[in-house]
């Protein structure tokens, strides 16, 4: 009974998020606030890969730094923000123009091969295996 | 059960579920003739993005591609990925018929200008 009213109440929510949603304060405002970190950084696994992707809205291709060493990578960025002479900013949500964060990856990262994409504002960088730390597969003589 | 099948019900539970609606983040910026209004809705394109005047309401909203799809191959997650959407209500004090909006780099730019009737003008007496 209590599951099934549990659910009910999520249904709910679930509605009223997409039919208000425009009213409710955004959970992911909350969630970067409370990591302190920006910009907010997922991994996924891909194949035998990982894929670091972060949103990056307002940055350029040359906005962005990349950096590869051993299982460890660096991404930096800054951005500037330009308002015409004589404009005032009246409201405030948006901020952080410049980051610095580091990941560390549980195998070493083959530098040459790394490739990135930004796109929408989306920073895709596809971390391939080092060949030399991929798993071998020994024969039995 | 076949290989098929389990795909199968992937897709399906990946349709029945719900895509969260994030609110964009929102800066404003007013200069002389009117305002800039600054959201960031990355990994949204321009055929994803609708901008609704009505009355005076004005309905943001971006579908992000390929929502929620890749979520089962996660190995670490700071920020979920979900669509947006924003109303404001736009007072008298602007001008209703002159909103130009712009796409670019994740971030969505709308141009609105004050309403000719809010600038000082000289009346002349008869």
């Amino acid at each position: 009974m209590l599951i099934t009213r549990d659910y009910a109440f999520d249904r709910i929510l679930d509605m009223f998020q997409s039919v208000q949603g425009t009213l409710l304060p955004a959970f992911r405002n909350l969630e970067q606030v409370s990591s302190r970190e920006y910009p907010a950084v997922n991994i996924l696994a891909d194949q035998e890969d990982q894929l670091l992707m972060s949103e990056l809205p307002g940055f350029k291709k040359e906005d962005l730094k990349l950096e590869v060493k051993g299982n460890v990578i660096r991404i930096t960025g800054k951005r500037t923000q330009k308002h015409e002479e004589g404009s005032r900013v009246i409201h405030k949500e948006r901020g952080n123009l410049e980051f610095d964060r580091s990941f560390k990856l549980p195998y070493q990262i083959e530098a040459e091969a790394v490739k990135a994409e930004l796109e929408n504002g989306v920073l895709t960088v596809r971390l391939p295996r080092a060949e030399s730390d991929k798993p071998r597969q020994i024969k039995i003589s | 059960m076949s290989k098929t099948q389990k795909v199968e019900e992937k897709k399906q539970a990946s349709q029945n579920k719900v895509a969260q609606i994030f609110q964009p983040n929102l800066d404003i910026v007013e200069h002389e003739n009117g305002f800039h209004l600054y959201m960031d809705m990355p990994g949204v394109s321009k055929e994803d993005l609708s901008i609704k005047l009505e009355k005076d309401s004005l309905s943001i909203e971006g579908k992000v591609k390929g929502n929620g799809e890749s979520s089962s191959d996660s190995i670490y997650q700071e920020y979920k990925v979900g669509n947006y959407a924003r109303t404001l209500k736009l007072s008298p004090d602007i001008d209703h018929n002159e909103i130009n909006a712009n796409l670019e780099d994740g971030i969505l730019t709308l141009s609105l200008l004050k309403a000719p009737e809010t600038k000082a003008r000289q009346i002349s007496v008869n």
